[in-house]
């Protein structure tokens, strides 16, 4: 212990009190011991208490009958008791049938506990320890592997979509292998990160979206938890609240996903199921908008070759020639032909291939050629697992192996993913258990590149593959016209070629990220005497991600000359984790168990980047292929130590008090500010135990629980100091000489900065009624910040554009719950329902000094963003609105138009008032049918792509495009009321499209079935001759349907996509192309 | 298990970033090439707005109040305060302390340069109370009449600085002058010039003394090898060096991104007299912008506005003046906000000068690319000797002293500018396709205000002040600042193109401060309207 300099004080205390606290503990024990041993013949009794599927039982309470005497099993379900012969020993544990018997002459009883209805779990709660559910003062929700396996998604955040209250995840794209948002009990952090920390099989797991902003545009990364293979995983811990986390110290700040693998666990599995291999295959689809099939491009009824779809009827008879002007060549049954777009083209050299030349003589018909439905494909996920674990009474070992492949339905997107993982314990006769797991994973990852489309072109300098396939006029023929020319370059329908042809995108531009990953860890214990026990726990977690985003020359997009950039990431965690623990019952009443310890954590991330423009060799994507180079870098690393203790007595086995207290120190903070305390706790009361009497066939189980939690965030690397501003190359002038040049950085340091404290209090009761059929867990929490710490952005004329600050409150309150009903039980059918339901209300307290309101997100060409304002729900989204005069009429301009307001108004907030989930189950014999609908209310989001395809008019959502309008308002210029007419084409593209922003921002509400599963396990009877123990087929569908009620009908929007990509924007959407629809089939085989 | 703990895994102090150079490492040299630099970006993200208003470039729109929101300046603020002013602050103390004083100079003539210019398009800023840091996180606005009296006490102090002898060391880099100290004070000189005209409507009362002797020395931006202009190369990348709005309309092929503004081209081709500046400013992709296809030039099947006066031009020029060239000159007009047509190879882009573009030489082919003309070698005017002329011009009129000798001799030099701007800049080639204009330039002169012509503009025209800035105007291509502050202070010139929408509301009289600096800086009110005037216009003519 003395290598920690810094707080060895703290830690003597600690280890003093505990000592202490123990010495007495040992003493009182020894007397009562000795108590009992002057009254009867005595010896020891040895075993080990386990339950039915071999999993050990710490905690378990092994009593002789009748007496005082008493022990509890320790974390392998270890006990030993002096006990007289002849006495009955009664070993119980809650949710297990009590075990009696009589002692004969063995010294050792070894004990397999039945479940007693299946009412009390044993959960894992924070560093590993498990604990009796019961025990437990906050909410913790369970995801075993069932609802794990075998899923439609690689992604274990897609997967866990839905599964637990609270927990809100949205995807960034439909593309495979895109970033995942995961938001725990809300937004508290207005600038810094709100995902939650994951721990696998006890060690932290970095699960970082490391976009590279301009670079890949902020929506196409992973979120490096793809990297774990759901099929692997026994089981998931979602610890919400901080009365939970506090033992994580700032890394828990927000909430904690604890996954336990297979490879980390000991779970035992019976003989013929230690080898299960499963084989999935899966589709998956675009949910696209229904588009309209009777109009084509043009504007007005005019026919054009535009982005827009106001064009003539598509019918013959029904369109004119007029309509076509000088495009007009001949009409054949009931279609127009007209010029072909090739003859258009401004630029000669475009269309000087003989094969496109020939072209410009054809005539081109006018029909509607679904381009976008052809454009997508139909994507195919293969996944192959297998896992074997062998588990005997001293240890386990376990071997997985997985294989993902999933070929996106966006043309040019695949995900690749290998996952091999090994693990074991051994316990060593001398009483040292020494354990690991290694892994390995490997993901390799390919799209188009996706960035924000804004209905008219990408905003930024890349490409989107998305940003003008969406809107394709009906009567364009995208997969039929040329899309490159023989040297290269991009041709598409307009004659200026200002639209990079999607196919070209697909075909000459990519975004890669190849992962090679290896995480794992080592851990050792010790029990040095009875109930104590000491542990060491060294993890490790390495990844290098290599990225690339290039586009071959000829774009229209982006670089032009061609442009290629690679960026390798190396990212290391280690983790080193000591803990004492100890426990011991005090008496028959009273029991106590206790941890101190202490952690020290290593984050190094480093970048390397080289940029390459003008490309040489057309297609060859290789940096000595680029005439032009620039390499940066960008290194990071942060020490964070905590020492911590938790202490939890119990009385009865109904009333449980935890307390705990954590102190961290994190090595990117000046000195006197890098280090904080902070206190956490909760009591669980079980008042059916308490009060037997109150138990009924309504009520067969109430637990109230209260717990109050901290956490501190010590913010980002390097924000204290500022820094010099060097360019190598910031200009080249006409002598060819590299001006260099320094400047001050627009980040001010802030050295005083401080670490960020997040509370939160938390009640809750967990009930069971109606003789055990339905559970309940509901939870109340109230969340609030402390210093913030916030990137703000300054006022330009301070002389710096942004400063890492600790300012601002923010207060989020909720209410979860979560409930299990199983309406019908019977020997062939069961009718199980699972639910949750969340609520919570954001609030910006606070700001720093008088600043009432920032916004955090950037402004892209104008568009809505995400604001924190004093007395608003975080986030709340502001844009341009119509005019209105004092009794709240629409100004109309001269032209009959709304008269869009200068500055921002609050239109929106973007977070969703309350969501549900419910999924019923239908048992028969050896199928099931299982089906989960989910339900958002309110949250509004801006849409562009909704503004885009009813604007451009490729959709029909219902108005009359023939027809003309009259705005609701009054004239700006005299008050009178608005007469002035615009057409239908007008108020689609004016108004709907590009108007005031509040006409873009739609209610979120959305119902969706999210998952189907039909289930089919073959009887075990067909098995018996055969090696398999077990076999289960399953269909799955994913994404079935849904529909955002409020926002038109025909444009199919999915309001899961964050096309923000991974961070705290919320509601803001830009043309980030569909969701995807999965369906497929699952086989799962034990040996 | 302990020797597995490494030893820095207990480091606590891990503060200070290994990706940048701490503040030690500043050199003033370095620091002054960023201030020239950025006082060039400054200059083009404010000159384009100036020249949309005064309709030499397109304007959007539709309404004056929709066409710039707050948004609009939010990035020649930020160049102005965090890079500019903030590199000065910090350079100065250390210039200061190695006694170099050159360098001090060039930066306070600079930071005076972009002071002036954001109190013209905005109206009261932070000045001297700016880029202070810790010390004044939130400055407050100046009166901009207090910052001009500010920047003419700094303009001395430049002086002073680039007066001290012995010489002290040059800049190791001068974008403007190389290095010679006498270009600098001219450009002092004519800085505090353009300072004092500006605010001739709210004079001071020394001001016309201290303007006539200005002139009189003598001792200003004159001649061409005075001109104050920031140059670029044809560098593409690492970094992009090339002049930004070539970068943005020769990026590829037929893929033009800007409008021309129609009444500016008529302006410049409308005279019965060939202007040969137009085939310098303008390129034209196609030499067919009468009888453009409505897909392609929606106006074309429109009506002409009723509010349109006979003077208008509407939808494309030709209509006004059939009897000149200009054919094929395809632009927009004032606040036409249609959508964008499949027009990019079609419209005419911007030529050779001065953005390093395309001679036009009739050809009415699209753009090819990168490679076309100066290849982006060209140069931010921020301010020419022609204009030293014109300001001088306007100001004897004002006083009653004839001006046509100095009209001549602006209206020539900025001919011979844009003429030569090709073989200036070591490229002759690129304008290889040009006749001699030599006779043109004579009889231009002639027809506008030959010495001896009777029948010259200058003769017959009864309002020589239009005159005179019509002329300051055709100059002022590429420079959207001194447009804006020139139509603003004398009105002129008189019944530009209207908005296509009949009432677009009042004229931008100065623009919204930017919003990132409202909504983050508690001592900045927006505005009311885009209709307050700056200090120097109030009470001046109203323009629309």
């Amino acid at each position: 212990m003395l290598i920690f300099h810094k707080s060895s004080i703290f830690v003597e205390i600690l280890l003093l009190t505990i000592f202490i606290h123990m010495k007495k503990l040992l003493l009182l024990s020894s007397a009562m011991m000795l108590f009992a041993f002057t009254a009867m013949a005595q010896k020891t009794v040895t075993g080990v208490v386990l339950d039915a599927s071999g999993v050990p039982l710490p905690g378990a309470s092994v009593v002789e009958q009748g007496t005082n005497n008493g022990v509890s099993t320790d974390f392998d379900g270890n006990y030993s008791i002096e006990v007289a012969e002849g006495s009955v020993l009664e070993i119980s544990f809650i949710g297990y049938q009590t075990f009696e018997s009589t002692i004969g002459e063995s010294d050792s009883l070894n004990v397999s506990l039945e479940e007693d209805n299946q009412l009390e779990e044993v959960v894992i709660t924070a560093l590993g320890v498990k604990r009796e559910s019961r025990s437990i003062g906050y909410s913790v929700k369970t995801v075993t592997g069932d609802n794990l396996e075998q899923k439609t998604e690689g992604d274990i955040g897609r997967v866990l979509q839905g599964q637990v209250a609270g927990v809100n995840i949205t995807n960034s794209t439909g593309i495979s292998g895109s970033g995942t948002n995961i938001v725990i009990r809300g937004y508290t952090s207005i600038t810094g990160s709100n995902q939650p920390l994951f721990i696998v099989d006890g060690v932290p797991f970095d699960s970082s979206t490391n976009s590279q902003e301009a670079f890949f545009d902020g929506n196409t990364a992973s979120s490096r938890f793809l990297d774990l293979d759901p099929n692997s995983i026994e089981s998931i811990n979602v610890l919400k609240g901080l009365s939970a986390t506090t033992l994580y110290g700032q890394q828990g700040r927000n909430g904690v996903i604890l996954v336990t693998t297979k490879s980390g666990s000991r779970k035992i599995s019976a003989k013929g199921f230690e080898t299960t291999v499963s084989q999935s295959y899966f589709q998956s689809t675009p949910n696209l908008p229904d588009y309209q099939t009777e109009y084509g491009g043009g504007f007005h009824q005019e026919f054009g070759f535009y982005y827009s779809n106001g064009g003539p009827n598509f019918d013959a008879r029904i369109s004119q020639p007029s309509q076509f002007g000088a495009f007009y060549r001949e009409t054949l049954g009931n279609t127009v032909y007209v010029q072909h777009p090739i003859s258009k083209i401004n630029d000669a050299s475009l269309v000087s291939d003989p094969d496109i030349a020939a072209l410009a003589n054809q005539n081109y018909a006018y029909k509607n050629y679904d381009s976008v439905k052809n454009f997508f494909r139909t994507g195919i996920v293969h996944t192959t697992s297998v896992n074997m674990k062998k588990t005997t009474e001293s240890g386990f070992m376990n071997l997985s192996f997985g294989r993902t492949s999933d070929e996106g339905f966006t043309p040019g997107n695949k995900l690749g993913r290998t996952n091999i993982s090994i693990g074991g314990s051994e316990k060593l006769e001398n009483g040292i258990t020494f354990g690991g797991t290694m892994n390995f994973a490997q993901t390799n990852y390919k799209t188009p590149p996706v960035s924000a489309g804004t209905g008219s072109g990408v905003s930024g300098s890349g490409a989107s593959i998305f940003g003008h396939v969406m809107f394709t006029p009906k009567s364009v023929d995208l997969m039929n016209l040329p899309y490159q020319t023989s040297d290269g370059r991009s041709i598409y329908y307009r004659s200026g070629n200002d639209i990079q042809n999607p196919r070209w995108t697909v075909d000459n531009s990519k975004v890669s990220q190849f992962v090679n990953r290896v995480y794992g860890n080592v851990n050792l214990s010790y029990e040095i005497i009875d109930d104590l026990n000491v542990s060491y726990v060294y993890g490790f977690d390495v990844y290098t991600e290599q990225n690339t985003n290039g586009q071959n020359k000829g774009g229209v997009d982006g670089d032009v000359t061609g442009s290629y950039q690679t960026i390798d990431v190396v990212n290391q965690v280690y983790d080193h984790n000591v803990k004492l623990s100890y426990s011991k019952a005090i008496n028959d009443k009273i029991g106590f168990q206790g941890i101190i310890g202490a952690t020290g954590r290593r984050n190094v991330y480093s970048q390397n980047q080289v940029n390459s423009t003008q490309q040489l060799a057309f297609g060859v994507m290789k940096h000595f292929n680029f005439v032009n180079q620039a390499g940066s870098s960008f290194d990071s690393e942060q020490n964070i130590y905590g020492v911590f203790a938790d202490f939890t007595f119990d009385y009865n086995n109904y009333l449980f008090l935890n307390l705990q207290g954590r102190n961290d120190q994190a090595s990117n903070l000046e000195k006197e500010n890098n280090s904080l305390f902070y206190p956490g706790g909760s009591i669980a009361f079980v008042a059916t135990d308490a009060f037997p009497q109150i138990k009924s066939d309504l009520l067969s189980y109430a637990k109230f629980r209260i717990g109050y939690g901290n956490s501190a965030g010590f913010g980002s690397t390097y924000r204290t100091r500022s820094t010099l501003g060097l360019s190598s190359r910031a200009f080249l002038d006409r002598g060819g000489n590299v001006i260099p040049s320094n400047f001050v950085s627009n980040t001010l340091g802030n050295s005083e900065l401080k670490p960020e404290k997040v509370s939160e209090f938390e009640i809750g009761l967990d009930m069971r009624l109606l003789n055990n059929k339905l559970g309940l867990n509901i939870s109340l929490f109230d969340r609030n910040t402390q210093n913030l710490i916030t990137s703000r952005t300054l006022p330009a004329a301070s002389g710096y554009t942004n400063m890492t600050i600790n300012a601002g409150k923010v207060s989020v309150q909720g209410v979860e719950l979560d409930f299990n009903y199983r309406p019908i039980k019977t020997a062939d059918f069961k009718w199980q329902i699972d639910g949750n339901f969340y609520a919570d209300e954001s609030l910006v307290e606070e700001l720093q000094g008088s600043t009432t309101e920032f916004t955090y997100t950037s402004i892209i060409g104008g568009r809505p963003q995400n604001f924190a304002i004093v007395g608003q729900p975080l986030g709340v989204i502001k844009s341009t609105t119509i005019e209105r005069n004092a009794s709240g009429e629409a100004l109309i301009d001269a032209d009959g138009f709304y008269v869009e307001s200068t500055e921002q108004s609050i239109v929106g907030d973007p977070n969703p008032d309350w969501v549900s989930n419910l999924s019923n189950t239908f048992s028969y014999k050896d199928f099931s049918l299982g089906f989960t609908l989910q339900y958002r209310h309110g949250g509004d989001l801006f849409s562009q792509t909704a503004a885009t395809l009813v604007g451009r008019g490729v959709l029909n959502p219902g108005t009359n495009r023939e027809g003309v309008y009259v705005l609701d308002g009054v004239n700006e210029s005299d008050g009178a009321v608005n007469t002035t007419q615009i057409t239908a084409i007008n108020y689609g593209f004016d108004v709907f499209s590009f108007g005031p922003g509040e006409i873009q921002i739609f209610d979120g509400t959305t119902i969706r079935l999210s998952e189907v599963n039909l289930n089919y396990n073959v009887p075990k009877s067909f098995l018996e001759k055969t090696a398999i123990g077990s076999l289960n087929i399953r269909l799955t569908g994913s994404n079935l349907f849904y529909r955002a009620v409020n926002m038109p009908e025909v444009v199919n929007f999915d309001t899961n996509m964050m096309s923000t990509g991974v961070g705290n924007a919320q509601g803001i959407g830009f043309i980030t192309g569909p969701s995807a629809r999965r369906v497929g089939i699952t086989v799962k085989a034990t040996f | 298990m302990l020797t597995l703990i490494a030893c820095e895994t207990f480091e606590l102090e891990l503060v200070d970033t290994p990706n940048s150079l701490t503040s030690a490492s500043a050199d003033p040299d370095l620091f002054l090439s960023s201030i020239q630099i950025s006082t060039g970006n400054f200059f083009e993200s404010v000159t384009e707005e100036g020249m949309e208003v005064t309709r030499i470039l397109h304007m959007f729109g539709p309404l004056y109040r929709n066409a710039y929101n707050s948004t609009q300046l939010n990035s020649p603020w930020s160049t102005a305060y965090a890079t500019i002013f903030a590199d000065i602050e910090t350079m100065l103390p250390l210039t200061d302390a190695l006694g170099w004083s050159t360098h001090s100079g060039i930066a306070k003539l600079l930071k005076s340069y972009v002071g002036l210019t954001l109190v013209d398009f905005l109206g009261d800023v932070p000045f001297s109370n700016a880029a202070q840091g810790t010390a004044e996180l939130e400055p407050s606005l100046v009166g901009g009449a207090i910052v001009y009296e500010e920047i003419l006490a700094l303009i001395q102090e430049a002086r002073n600085d680039l007066s001290v002898s012995p010489a002290p060391k040059s800049p190791s880099k001068d974008f403007f002058y190389g290095g010679d100290r006498s270009k600098w004070i001219k450009f002092a000189n004519t800085l505090e010039l353009k300072l004092r005209i500006q605010r001739k409507l709210v004079a001071d009362p020394s001001d016309a003394a201290a303007i006539n002797s200005l002139i009189s020395a003598g001792n200003l931006i004159t001649t061409k090898a005075d001109d104050f202009q920031f140059k670029y190369s044809t560098t593409q990348s690492n970094p992009d060096s090339r002049h930004p709005v070539f970068a943005d309309n020769y990026n590829a092929a037929a893929d033009v991104a800007d409008y021309m503004s129609n009444s500016y081209m008529a302006e410049v081709t409308g005279k019965t007299v060939v202007d040969p500046r137009a085939l310098y400013y303008f390129y034209r992709q196609s030499d067919d912008a009468s009888s453009g296809d409505e897909n392609e030039m929606p106006c074309s099947s429109e009506d002409r506005p009723s509010h349109y006066a006979p003077t208008d031009v509407f939808c494309y020029i030709g209509y006004l003046n059939s009897n000149v060239s200009s054919i094929g000159y395809w632009g927009r007009d004032h606040g036409d906000n249609d959508g964008i047509p499949p027009d990019g190879g079609l419209r005419t882009s911007f030529g050779l000068y001065p953005v390093g573009g395309k001679f036009d030489d009739g050809s009415a082919t699209s753009v090819t690319g990168r490679s076309d003309g100066l290849a982006g070698a060209g140069i931010s005017p921020i301010f020419l000797s022609s204009y030293t002329h014109f300001m001088i011009a306007e100001w004897q009129t004002q006083q009653g002293i004839d001006a046509r000798a100095t009209l001549e001799a602006g209206i020539r030099l900025s001919l011979d500018k844009v003429i030569n701007f090709a073989s200036d800049s070591g490229n002759p080639a690129a304008a290889a396709d040009a006749p001699d204009f030599t006779s043109d330039i004579e009889t231009y002169v002639e027809h506008v205000c030959g010495a001896s012509n009777a029948a010259s503009l200058w003769a017959t025209s009864t309002d020589k002040m239009d005159l005179i800035v019509r002329e300051y105007f055709i100059a002022l291509f590429g420079n959207g600042v001194e447009a804006y502050n020139t139509y603003r202070r004398t009105g002129k010139p008189a019944n530009l193109q209207q908005t296509l929408n009949p009432i677009p509301g009042e004229y931008i009289n100065s623009f919204y401060y930017p919003r990132n600096e409202v909504n983050n800086n508690s001592n900045v009110e927006q505005k009311a309207t885009h209709y307050e005037s700056v200090f120097w216009a109030v009470g001046g003519p109203t323009v629309n």
